[in-house]
């Protein structure tokens, strides 16, 4: 372990993180309300400064979720969120606020994450502003051309409006707006997936040299293993709310575990053509989170469930070197 | 883009002129009596002439300085009432659209209780429970319309309140209030200037009836309402002390409409149907 | 032997805007067989969509018009065909699958109804026939339960079955040609993979044609036989499927392929392609490239034509002349 290990320690742990969503049919919560368990007991870590950790799945498995808890744009129903060994789970007030300047994030639409009334300059500046960050306008004022240069835009871009620039300008827009507080960790959810294709590999390039320079951890969210494989060191696979298998993402790569993973990567097509798809291809849907399956929840989708999994939930279990799953196939 | 319409706009821009300059291009004081020239006709009848254009009234006050300084009067009341009305509005739909939950909940039981009254009898009450006087008139009003205002608002906000631009505000430290000041109001306030000038023709209806049903402004103030009211009796031999003062209101208030109708369509076209 | 069914030659669809004169497809040419897939890849803006929209006539009016060229199909070019001739052949020979399938299905009506609607305005089969048809086509999708997803309203369907139902509308009529515009990018990637696979099968024992319009090269990968790389309004690159990912040579399509993370390796950086994708409105003369090329000469200031380089592949570039 590095010197940087021992000091910081984990970055962030999540720790049986649960976010259980009610369906109400009045303004009460009563007796028998039925709930949507949109986030269902997760474990991840990121160990590391400039470590990206990988949180993939479809849609309704609870990453976006797990993004928005992160960001304390939700409180947890339970579980713990340790962000440098403190809890930020429950903080408020100016713990909160404080906390906010360590954590930030960029969005997926490019569109919609700029106040469209608001100039370049002044959205940058926000963050320094709200948090009196800077103690003069001129401090602000150079900390903004900095950002901007940073990600490669040019610094007169702050006296213009967000709907003068394209996809991908709007996009290091926002990068450089988190940036302007000294992060440590950065929620990126999915960063490029609307961003035309010859773009994305800018960007994705830009969040790497941003990392190595800055030593940022990023929590990636994406549903492109493409993406996912490119950026991430490590990552988790989730299912129906459940991580459903962790570790490093080339160990996950080259030796898939969890037949959903193993049905993902089948599904990310390759880029040859003619090649001898090994088809595994998933019957069925998705199934809701508000009546999760009994047992695994991948068993009814599942071509290897035995009677096993329909009773009971299989825990996540070491297989090797940081590589986890969760399936009764490894179970024993 | 469809373009401006020019008939209204000059409407308008001459109405407000009028209003504005009232003590200077009005011929004769609003309130000043000629016993000798009662009930002239206007000047292209026979019997009128140009000293008195568009005639004199029963107590012969000059018609044209009257609809001139009644002009200033209507758009003085739609204004003020206008800007209380969007004050509070806005203030509200913004509140009550951000924050959600109870507050939300209490703020839209309270508008929805005043949206069920129709509004001249809503407006008639108050009036005759508070006094007719200016203030009053303009008080009044804003309570009448107010929840017209905060229920399109609110639903803009509602709307507003999902883009990630906002999520974003949040992650950065903006407190809720920063928010609704420089996040959500920018971006109502396009809705805000279409409902306010599609609004202000119901204003000025509002008012002038108000003034016709003697609960608005009272004499010898010379609204155009009180005005048309006046002349009821005289119909028949004076037909211009009722329909000028009418075509006036009828002019004004049609420009706006128009002019609305068309910010709205350049602005905001979700608003179609309001 | 197969069958040429659709030769499309220089098409030309512009926009006319306040801003000037949109060239969305600029003298387009290709040739699709009975039971092929073409690939039009590109990106946001290169008029891929527009050449979809354009075979079945039906480019967003009055800004958009088909200004130039023949669209042949099978035999007759669609160009000189009146309003009403091409009605009867939309949806019944030529059929399109959009990005959204939410906004293929009318809300208010259900599943059943709609599906009825499409296999009887194209028949003339009597009610109780057409019902069962109904539920053959849903079961030929493999949609699950077809008795009960008859009653169904879209909003209650998932985006995968949506897609198969607006599917199975098309299918009913064992059209020709299916104009597929990037139908599986708002699905998820498992749904996505069943969704491909029953688009393979269908075309397997129907000698169904498919455009594919996508900018996913992996979904080419999978599905295409033969592939037209658009830039800016005209084909930069056609070649077989192969042939382009072995021996791609444009520089865009080089260019691109490299930048694009591929799922079965670990990259090392991806090189990046400089600058972003030109509006149509403001096209540089000459190679519309030209300002993110690589390999610029003097050569480039004049506009490129289409040439034959290898076995039935085709770029249009300078230095391949």
């Amino acid at each position: 372990m590095s010197k940087d290990d021992l000091d910081k320690g984990f970055v962030l742990e999540i720790r049986g993180l649960k976010k259980y969503y009610p369906l109400k049919k009045g303004i009460f919560i009563r007796s028998g309300t039925r709930w949507v368990k949109a986030v269902d007991k997760i474990d991840f870590s990121i160990n590391n400064k400039g470590e990206t950790f990988g949180l993939v799945g479809e849609s309704g498995c609870g990453k976006t979720t797990t993004a928005k808890i992160i960001l304390r744009l939700e409180r947890p129903t339970e579980g713990s969120i340790l962000f440098q060994s403190k809890n930020i789970a429950h903080l408020s007030g100016s713990e909160l606020k404080r906390y906010r300047t360590s954590v930030q994030a960029v969005f997926q639409d490019p569109y919609s994450s700029l106040s469209p009334r608001m100039k370049v300059g002044s959205i940058i500046a926000e963050p320094l502003v709200v948090n009196n960050f800077l103690p003069t306008k001129t401090a602000i004022k150079s900390r903004v051309e900095e950002l901007l240069k940073e990600v490669k835009l040019d610094p007169r871009s702050v006296h213009l409006y967000p709907h003068e620039f394209s996809g991908g300008q709007r996009q290091r827009i926002a990068i450089a707006r988190a940036l302007a507080l000294n992060p440590c960790l950065i929620i990126l959810d999915e960063p490029v997936s609307a961003l035309d294709v010859s773009i994305r590999a800018q960007i994705m390039n830009l969040f790497k040299e941003l990392q190595g320079k800055l030593g940022l951890a990023y929590v990636l969210i994406a549903h492109n293993l493409a993406t996912v494989r490119y950026m991430s060191h490590r990552m988790g696979v989730m299912y129906l709310g459940k991580i459903v298998e962790s570790g490093e993402s080339e160990g996950i790569y080259s030796q898939p575990l969890h037949p959903y993973t193993k049905a993902l990567l089948s599904a990310a097509l390759p880029f040859r053509p003619n090649v001898k798809i090994d088809d595994i291809i998933l019957t069925g849907e998705v199934p809701s989170a508000l009546d999760p399956p009994p047992g695994c929840r991948f068993h009814p989708r599942c071509g290897y469930a035995m009677p096993l999994c329909c009773e009971v939930e299989p825990s996540l279990r070491l297989i090797s070197n940081d590589h986890l799953v969760s399936c009764h196939l490894y179970q024993s | 883009m469809r373009r401006i319409p020019i008939i209204p706009l000059v409407i308008i821009i001459f109405f407000s002129f009028i209003a504005i300059f009232a003590p200077y291009i009005s011929p004769y004081s609003p309130y000043e009596m000629a016993l000798d020239d009662r009930l002239q006709p206007p000047f292209w009848q026979a019997g009128g002439s140009l000293a008195h254009p568009l005639g004199t009234d029963a107590l012969g006050r000059d018609l044209l300085s009257r609809i001139i300084f009644g002009s200033r009067l209507s758009l003085l009341v739609a204004i003020l009432a206008l800007f209380l009305c969007g004050v509070i509005g806005a203030g509200i739909g913004i509140i009550s659209g951000y924050l959600g939950g109870r507050v939300d909940i209490v703020l839209m039981r309270i508008a929805d209780s005043t949206l069920s009254f129709p509004i001249i009898l809503f407006a008639l009450i108050l009036m005759v429970a508070w006094g007719p006087m200016l203030s009053n008139v303009i008080i009044g009003i804003s309570l009448v319309l107010w929840a017209r205002f905060a229920r399109v608002i609110r639903g803009e906000v509602l709307s507003l309140k999902e883009k990630d631009f906002i999520a974003q505000a949040r992650i950065v430290g903006c407190s809720s209030v920063h928010i609704m000041a420089y996040h959500i109001f920018p971006n109502i306030l396009n809705t805000l200037v279409v409902l306010l000038t599609l609004q202000l023709g119901w204003v000025i209806i509002v008012e002038a009836t108000l003034s016709f049903l003697g609960a608005g402004i009272p004499p010898p103030e010379p609204a155009w309402g009180s005005m048309t009211a006046d002349g009821r009796n005289y119909i028949t031999t004076a037909w211009w002390l009722t329909i000028i003062p009418g075509m006036a209101i009828m002019l004004v208030v049609l420009a706006f409409n128009l002019i609305g109708d068309w910010l709205r369509d350049i602005l905001d076209p979700k608003l179609r149907q309001v | 032997m197969t069958q040429l069914l659709l030769e499309v030659k220089n098409l030309k669809t512009y926009f006319f805007t306040r801003r000037g004169v949109v060239r969305a497809v600029d003298d387009v040419s290709f040739r699709l067989y009975r039971g092929e897939t073409l690939g039009l890849v590109g990106e946001s803006g290169c008029g891929k969509t527009a050449t979809g929209l354009s075979l079945l006539r039906i480019v967003p009016q009055p800004a958009g018009r088909i200004v130039g060229g023949q669209i042949i199909f099978d035999g007759e070019d669609l160009l000189g065909k009146s309003e009403k001739e091409m009605r009867q052949l939309r949806g019944k020979r030529i059929f399109m699958i959009l990005q959204d399938p939410m906004t293929s299905l009318n809300p208010v009506f259900t599943i059943g109804n709609q599906v009825f609607e499409a296999i009887k305005v194209h028949s003339n089969l009597p009610k109780t026939k057409v019902w069962s048809q109904a539920k053959e086509i849903l079961r030929l999708v493999r949609i699950p339960s077809p008795e009960a997803i008859i009653s169904y309203y879209p909003h209650q369907c998932s985006g995968g079955m949506k897609q198969r139902v607006v599917g199975a509308m098309g299918f009913s009529c064992k059209p020709d040609l299916l104009i597929a515009d990037e139908p599986t990018t708002s699905l998820d990637v498992t749904i996505q993979a069943q969704y491909l696979r029953l688009l393979k099968e269908i075309q397997q024992w129907s000698q169904l044609a498919i455009i594919f319009i996508t900018h996913d090269f992996g979904i080419v990968a999978r599905m295409c036989d033969r592939v037209a790389v658009m830039y800016a309004g005209k084909i930069v690159e056609m070649a077989n499927v192969g042939e382009v990912f072995d021996k791609p040579s444009h520089p865009y399509t080089v260019a691109l392929m490299s930048s694009i993370p591929k799922v079965e390796i670990k990259e090392g950086k991806l090189p990046t392609l400089p600058g972003q994708p030109p509006g149509l409105h403001e096209l540089p003369p000459g190679c519309s490239f030209f300002d993110r090329c690589a390999y610029t000469e003097k050569k480039c200031e004049a506009p490129p034509p289409l040439e034959e380089v290898g076995h039935e592949h085709w770029v249009r570039c300078w230095r391949h002349e």
